[in-house]
């Protein structure tokens, strides 16, 4: 099924590149997305009902295996579900961005992205994953180039630059993990490392590939000093790449290191051994990036580049979580990885409908917008107030779980850093929102209202987005429960 | 310790490359320096491949007369991972030259801060 997944989006991303007509790619474009969140579905409904799978091609040391765990599942309903709502989404918003002869080659890059992003996930053996990752940066780069204006290029070398450093540092520490315990499969590196006890012999090892691959990571997921290439990339993209850039290409990197830390080390280990220092240093870059991205948020005057500062803050609460090295912070991250992957896709489309109707990105002129558009205002709100951990949006439970872990770690010092930057979101989301419903502006407003909004047919995915939201922080139980047997099946040995 | 360097000196080397590359890549302001770097880097990590999967006195992983004893062959799977790496690395180095090469049509300069678009992010650019 895994393989399937893969298959469709590859042979998808293939056909809307060959197609010459832009409807034509479109419908490819949707069609394949769809197809690939039944298929996401379906894979999680057989998981659940009959346990993990895994498939391996190939023989020996070459073998590739995809193991099929929870985790993984969680990951494929992500890519597949907001993945079609982007995908969807974009159907209207794509002709403002990107010319027309582009539009073919969008689809196509936007399915390949997909795809490779599921065969990070999915790909237990080192060699596969290190391919898919290189494979998805060019993908990556592409839907920030495709735009075709300078800034995009700019962007797009910035970004294809740093990201091509995160996989080599990745790939040195791979082989690193490869000289020391002989397997190039996380399984395999599980059972040399916990099992053989090489903590003990090898620590050295360990720690450098490790390591390497720690700031590859960092790179790759835009952890804060490595950060710099995404609020560019973000930021030009046209605003459907953007949601896709921000709620789901990060995210697969970070799976992957959770796979590789917790996968391979271990919990028991993880707390005793020379890995907590590593982790520690995650945790409090973690932290550091969580105040710095939302204080660098603030300064923003753009809404796009904003909102991509807000994307660095998040992802330093998804590597304190990691940091925190317990079952309950990985529990969190995990967590987070979902409520932001609804919440920042949902922000970024609604910001790419405000600059499409009023042709305006400076979040200063934006007063008034809540009687223009009171719709895509009320989704910006929906979207700003889970950022901030308002309760009844997913943004307060992913907040409560970061909570939980840091009290059930003993590290009561983080829970400063959580409640400041709470504050510090709400202090860039607020205004904005404030001054689109109850400012001067909107006062003095004498056009009619709605008078700018986009028809309702075209903002339906991205209100679905916010259902998802709401949906998931009234009840986030099911959600929950699941990510508790995928970190179960994750950290045992020998899967 | 210092032995041990002088032991591995294919290891130290392909660390002091890996150094050398991830220095240009962050360091240098030029385009195809940058790119150049990135190459260095990646060809440190296939020398250090190649030389962990070597193992002296043995042929390289390609049956030869109908010898199928693993014993006479050294490991495959570096060579493999380093092949692997070498297609990546030649993709990225294409992909990276065209950007560049737009880039210095548009702009007649290889330095992507020295232009930095000081009017885009003001919306002055923006329609």
């Amino acid at each position: 099924m895994g393989i399937a997944i893969i298959l469709l989006l590859m042979i998808g991303a293939v056909a809307a590149f060959v197609c010459k007509n832009d409807k034509t790619a479109r419908l490819i474009g949707l069609g394949t997305t769809l197809l690939n969140a039944i298929l996401a579905v379906i894979m999680t409904v057989t998981v659940m009902n009959s346990g993990p799978q895994s498939v391996t091609f190939g023989s020996g040391t070459w073998a590739q295996t995809i193991n099929i765990g929870y985790i993984e599942c969680f990951m494929a309903c992500l890519f597949g579900i907001v993945g079609f709502l982007i995908v969807w989404a974009s159907m209207s918003m794509i002709s403002h961005d990107v010319e027309e002869k582009k539009i073919p080659m969008f689809y196509g890059l936007v399915l390949a992205l997909l795809g490779t992003l599921n065969a990070v996930v999915f790909f237990e053996s080192l060699l596969g994953v290190f391919v898919s990752i290189e494979l998805s940066s060019f993908a990556a780069a592409g839907i920030v180039i495709v735009k075709n204006q300078t800034e995009n290029v700019h962007a797009g070398l910035k970004y294809l630059s740093l990201s091509i450093l995160g996989s080599s540092l990745v790939l040195m520490g791979m082989v690193i993990l490869f000289v020391a315990t002989g397997s190039l499969h996380i399984g395999g590196i599980a059972k040399a490392i916990q099992g053989n006890n090489l903590m003990a012999s090898k620590s050295a090892y360990i720690l450098w590939a490790y390591g390497l691959i720690s700031a590859g990571v960092a790179f790759k997921a835009a952890l804060f000093p490595c950060h710099i290439w995404l609020p560019d990339a973000h930021g030009t993209a046209p605003s459907p790449s953007s949601a896709i850039l921000s709620s789901l290409v990060l995210k697969a990197y970070i799976v992957f290191y959770m796979k590789m830390v917790f996968g391979g080390v271990g919990f028991n280990l993880i707390a005793n051994s020379p890995m907590r220092m590593l982790l520690n240093v995650v945790m409090v870059v973690g932290v550091v990036a969580m105040i710095a991205g939302s204080v660098l948020a603030i300064m923003q005057t753009d809404i796009k580049r904003m909102i991509a500062y807000s994307s660095v803050a998040q992802m330093g609460y998804i590597f304190m979580g990691i940091g925190i090295g317990t079952e309950l912070g990985l529990f969190a991250a995990l967590f987070h990885i979902l409520s932001h992957a609804v919440t920042k896709s949902g922000l970024f489309l609604v910001a790419g409908s405000i600059i499409e109707q009023t042709h305006n990105r400076d979040l200063n002129k934006m007063g008034g917008l809540g009687i223009l558009m009171p719709v895509t205002m009320a989704l910006f709100t929906i979207g700003g107030l889970s950022m901030i951990g308002i309760p009844l949006f997913v943004g307060f439970n992913s907040k409560w779980n970061f909570a939980s872990a840091i009290v059930g770690s003993n590290n009561y010092w983080l829970l400063i850093p959580l409640s400041i930057s709470a504050l510090l979101n709400a202090l860039y989301y607020l205004p904005v929102v404030i001054r689109a419903f109850f400012g001067q502006e909107a006062k003095e407003c004498t056009e009619p209202l709605g008078s700018k909004e986009r028809p309702i047919k075209d903002l339906l995915p991205i209100i679905l987005l916010a259902c998802l939201v709401i949906l998931f922080g009234v009840a986030s139980g099911p959600v929950s429960d699941f990510l508790q047997k995928g970190i179960e099946i994750l950290t045992a040995i020998g899967r | 310790m210092m032995l041990n360097l002088f032991h591995n000196y294919y290891e130290v080397a392909a660390v002091i490359l890996f150094s050398i590359g991830l220095l240009t890549v962050l360091l240098q302001r030029n385009l195809i320096k940058k790119i150049i770097g990135l190459n260095i880097m990646d060809t440190s990590v296939f020398l250090f491949l190649a030389a962990k999967g070597y193992i002296a006195g043995r042929m390289s992983p390609i049956i030869k007369d109908g010898m199928t004893d693993a014993s006479k062959y050294i490991n495959p799977i570096p060579s493999g991972l380093v092949l692997t790496g070498i297609v990546v690395a030649v993709s990225v180095t294409a992909f990276s030259l065209s950007l560049t090469l737009r880039w210095y049509q548009q702009y007649k300069t290889l330095d992507l801060d020295g232009v930095v678009l000081k009017n885009v992010w003001r919306g002055e650019k923006y329609e």
